[in-house]
This record gives structure tokens, sequence and C-alpha cells, in this order.
């Protein structure tokens, strides 16, 4: 007997993550579907959960590394727009190694865009990806945060599931 | 160290004990390499530049042409936080002693872990001669 217990329903969460149906009668559904079938796709709903937030958690790392990166550069190029004259810097060479530049005034900037391309923009243009940048990865980190504690909610039901069957079982098992 | 006279479960904890150090000084050991790769590819950099227009990377996203000022002046950094101007010369001069201090180290841990993984050895041949003379007496 295989059935697909109906153990999640669709949410309100805008990135379609199922919810977990809570039990509210273990009995009857112990009765319906047997016991080891629903612990089976419990800890297997439970273990998808799990694998999901392990996910977000590694995206929303990278998305906290590259924020300060993109404002930064924001800062830069507006820095660079505003000044008239050459600027001298102190860039780094290699790890331990610095050594010092001058910029002339130039009227583009160049921006690495990842998977080996780099494009020259003029400084509005370049201003405008670097703030549309910013806001992507800001409004990713926000959704991921977001979808990180609707998850944490559904893990708990689930593990509340999973001890609530289990302990049924447990007492079915001690009455008979 | 007696190691006759210790029991199976004592050799045991000598051996996790040993198992661990091996580890540590292996990841020390990784570590070093990896910093003596650094300082080999910054000697590299150093050797290639001269007076003419580059890409000056202002942060990791964002590059910007411009020239160096003097091939000939360098800033390294000797300690965290501490930079020290110094000519082409000296500053390869200072990649080439940190990475020979650093490959010298790497041969001490080297050295370190065969001992340790010999010592090792020896703990696990006298716990597999322990334990047969164990379940020969039990018989």
């Amino acid at each position: 007997m295989s059935q697909t217990i109906p153990l999640s329903q669709p949410s309100s969460n805008p990135r379609k993550i199922p919810s977990v149906v809570f039990f509210e009668h273990v009995g009857e559904l112990v009765a319906q579907y047997g016991a080891d079938p629903l612990l089976k796709q419990l800890n297997e709903l439970y273990s998808k959960y799990k694998f999901m937030e392990a996910q977000l958690q590694r995206s929303k790392q990278v998305l906290r590394a590259k924020l300060p990166d993109i404002t930064n550069a924001l800062e830069m190029v507006e820095y660079l727009q505003s000044t008239q004259e050459e600027v001298k810097v102190d860039f780094q060479l290699s790890d331990c190694v610095w050594t010092k530049a001058e910029i002339p005034q130039t009227p583009s900037v160049a921006l690495w865009l990842g998977a080996n391309v780099m494009l020259e923009y003029p400084h509005e243009e370049a201003i405008d990806l670097l703030r549309k940048n910013l806001g992507n990865a800001e409004s990713a980190l926000e959704s991921t945060n977001e979808d990180l504690k609707f998850l944490k909610e559904q893990i708990t039901t689930c593990e509340v599931n999973l001890s609530r069957v289990y302990n049924y079982t447990v007492i079915s098992r001690q009455g008979k | 160290m007696e190691l006759e006279s210790l029991n199976p479960q004592q050799l045991g904890i000598v051996k996790e004990q040993l198992d661990e150090e091996v580890e540590g000084l292996t990841n020390s050991f990784a570590n070093l390499r990896h910093a003596v790769t650094k300082y080999k590819a910054s000697k590299i950099a150093l050797e290639n530049i001269d007076q003419r227009e580059i890409l000056v990377p202002l942060t990791a996203s964002l590059y910007v042409p411009g020239r160096i000022i003097n091939p000939n002046q360098f800033m390294v950094e000797i300690g965290t936080g501490y930079y020290v101007e110094k000519t082409r010369a000296q500053s390869s001069e200072f990649c080439t002693r940190k990475m020979n201090m650093l490959m010298e180290n790497m041969d001490k841990i080297s050295k370190m872990i065969n001992q340790k993984k010999r010592y090792l050895d020896l703990v696990q041949e006298i716990m597999r001669k322990k334990i047969q003379e164990f379940q020969a007496s039990q018989r």
C-alpha cells in the first residue's frame, strides 16, 4: 500500500514552498494509513525541508558576502565621477603586496560581471547597473531570510507530527 | 613511554590522541603550503610590473584603467596590519625569505608527522598483540 499521505499543502509563501499539515487526530491517521508508512513519509518530508534549509543558509552567506562589495564599488564609481582630477590609489597587487597607481580622468569604468566577462561602462551606466545589482541582492537576501523563517516553522511542525505519531504508536503498543 | 605496560584500553586512548595530533599537524602543513603558494604568486606579480597601463582593481568587481606611479615602490604586509614600503628588490627578497621560512617549517612538520605515524603504527601493533594474548588466555 503506497498511498501518498496528504502531509503538506500549498501555502501563501511567495516562493511556493508547501506548508506542513498539522496532525489534529493522530489516531485516525494511523488507522487510515498505518504507522510505518506515515513515519516513513514524514521522515522523507522532514529531510527535504532540512535540505532546503541548508541550501538557503548557503545562498544567504554568499549574498551577505556580495553586498559590501557592491556597495564599495558603487561608492568608488560615484567618487570617480565626482572628482575632477587624477586619483592616486594603493591597490592590492597580490596577497601581501600593494602598490601605488594613478588613475587619470576617464569617462568609463570596467565592471567584472562574472564568468570571464568584463564590460566597460560610462560612469552613469555603471552606477545604474551597480544600484540595480545592490537592490537585487538586498531583496534576494530579504526573501531568503523570509523563506528561512517559514521553513523553520514547517520543520518544527514536521517534528511535532513525527513525535506525536511515534508516541501514539508507543502508547498503542503498550496498551495491547 | 612504557607502551608494553599499558592495557588495550589505555593504548586505545593513546592511539586516539596520536590520531588527533597527526590530523592537526597535517592541517598546519596544508596551511603552510597554501601560504607558500601565495608568496610565490606575489613574487611573480612583482617581477611583471612595469610602467605600462593597467586595469587597476578598486574592488573585487570594479576596474579602472590607470598607470603605476613608481614601478620600483611597493608596500608589503609584514604582519597583521603592518605595512612597509620597499623597493622591488627588497620586496622580492622579503617574499623569498618568507617562503624559505615557511618551507623550513613545512619540513619540520612533515618530520613530526612521520614520527607520530611511526609511533601510531607501534601502538597499533602492541594493541593487536595484547588483544591476541587476551583472547588466547580466555580459551
